[in-house]
């Protein structure tokens, strides 16, 4: 009797995972949120809606200061929504905050390791906020790299650094990979190393990655969809495809997505 | 235990030099609270104060996290509110948890001060006194509790860990000297310390309501929640 309730129960939760992995990797509606920037007075995310399906990757570009970083950490939850709704992996964060969070996984410029302690030890402390962690598979990717686990945190290069976050945002399995700049300021060979890792982990079509930047070729190699902010406002989110076939050049031509920002950032300041 | 409380606890443990200080701050105060019973009540109230520098240092090495990173030449050492909210951690949790911080270290000072009553009794050939550790433990409330109405209401910001913990600091001062300097007979001096330290308990469980339901509705993205469109779901 005891063992059937115990199938009854682990069937109904199968089912309800099912029905949130048949759920959208990021639903936002209405998002919106507003702060005073010294020096530049105040600065506001305006209604920000759009959904991303799992196993796509969306590249967020738009110049500096339009409000990317500030819409990857609103939806990180780092910094507070004034309003909206955001639904993570199938959680709605407002009455599932923890679970959402834990599916995520972010990658910034400047990511937050123990400074002191080595990368291994690193795996070792913040994986306890993890509970999906797989000590192995960060290992795993550790060596793929090429970074010893005995190496201090605060002895990485920038290079390093983004590999060793990558490697760490990756082993606690997110759904939803939050991707801030991560390819600035590095050097070719780790740009494609990266890109070429994020690739692979999307062929399992669980995971979906937003990707902000402004080296838009590492775009043109990898994104599905394309969003541009631009004031806090999002100008446009569409399949890459699509987009390169819409908006051409004065002449028809066909335009790369870095000649399609600053021709779109030209239009914003004539306007 | 609560996962994230290992968690931050585990990053708590790597604030060695905040830990070091605080641990010396408070060794000072253990030996000063030996010598409470040859002291007197004056001596009393101030060496409470030496027990809030041990507690304040605690809590600096609760404030900041382990992590820092370079930004144009300035080292910037990461709070662990940020840290812990780029993890996998939600704000709410992480408030809870702080609260749960604040009053075990709490009690835990308390404990310490009823606990060496007894040493601080033998040293001065004496009963227990009641008396000294009322009066201790009044303006420990005092001091703590206004810290924490003035920590949560003010936003989170490292440069400002300084200005709760010097208004917590001259609240319980001024409370501990008025105790001192009042000279009254001890029923009316037992009955102010248990309206000021009930003054600050007050204070303190409203900040902390207020920082709950502040955080609550950071997390609801506004006071009124709308209700996701699901469309064809």
């Amino acid at each position: 009797m005891q063992q059937q309730t115990q199938i009854d129960e682990n069937k109904v939760l199968e089912e309800k995972e099912a029905e949130r992995l048949a759920k959208p990797a990021l639903k936002v509606q209405g998002l919106e949120k507003s702060f005073f920037r010294f020096g530049s007075g105040k600065f506001a995310v305006k209604d920000i809606s759009f959904t991303l399906e799992r196993g796509y990757m969306l590249g967020l570009i738009g110049r500096n200061g339009a409000g990317k970083s500030t819409l990857l950490r609103l939806i990180l939850q780092s910094l507070p929504r004034k309003k909206g709704t955001l639904q993570i992996a199938g959680y709605d964060v407002t009455t599932h905050a923890t679970e959402a969070k834990k599916l995520v996984g972010y990658v910034g410029e400047d990511f937050y390791f123990l400074t002191k302690e080595t990368l291994k030890e690193n795996g070792k402390v913040l994986a306890m906020f993890y509970p999906e962690f797989s000590m192995d598979r960060y290992l795993e990717l550790l060596g793929r790299f090429e970074l010893g686990a005995e190496k201090l945190a605060g002895q990485l290069s920038k290079g390093e650094n983004t590999k060793a976050q990558l490697a760490f945002a990756l082993a606690h399995k997110p759904e939803l990979l939050l991707l801030d700049e991560p390819t600035g300021g590095r050097d070719p060979v780790v740009r494609r190393e990266f890109l070429y890792v994020l690739q692979s982990e999307l062929m399992d079509e669980r995971m979906s990655i937003i990707f902000s930047t402004h080296i838009t070729e590492d775009l043109d190699k990898v994104a599905d969809y394309v969003a541009m902010m631009e004031k806090g406002r999002l100008l446009f989110y569409e399949t890459k495809d699509e987009l390169l076939e819409r908006l051409t050049g004065e002449n028809g031509e066909r335009l790369s997505l870095k000649q399609l920002m600053v021709k779109l950032c030209r239009e914003g300041e004539k306007k | 235990m609560n996962r994230y409380i290992k968690a931050e606890f585990e990053l708590f443990k790597r604030q060695k030099g905040n830990l070091i200080i605080g641990g010396c701050v408070l060794f000072v105060f253990i030996m000063l609270l030996l010598l409470s019973g040859v002291g007197g009540s004056g001596y009393c109230a101030y060496i409470t104060i030496v027990g809030y520098m041990a507690y304040l240092f605690f809590n600096i090495a609760f404030y900041l996290s382990p992590a820092s990173y370079w930004q144009n030449r300035k080292k910037v050492v990461v709070t662990t509110e940020q840290l812990v909210l780029t993890l996998g951690e939600s704000k709410r949790t992480y408030v809870k948890n702080k609260l749960f911080f604040y009053v075990v270290q709490y009690l835990v000072m308390v404990a310490l001060i009823a606990v060496m009553q007894i040493p601080a009794a033998l040293i001065a050939g004496e009963t227990y006194s009641v008396w000294g550790f009322f009066l201790e433990v009044e303006v420990l409330t005092a001091i703590v509790f206004l810290s924490f109405f003035v920590m949560f209401v003010i936003p989170a910001n490292a440069y400002l860990l300084a200005i709760p913990g010097w208004c917590g600091f001259c609240g319980g001062f001024v409370g501990g000297y008025f105790s001192v300097i009042a000279d009254l007979p001890k029923e009316e001096a037992f009955e102010g310390f248990l309206w000021k330290a009930l003054f600050g308990i007050v204070v303190g469980v409203l900040s902390i309501a207020y920082r709950y339901i502040r955080t609550i509705i950071e997390e609801r993205g506004g006071l009124w929640r709308k209700e996701i469109a699901t469309g064809e779901e």
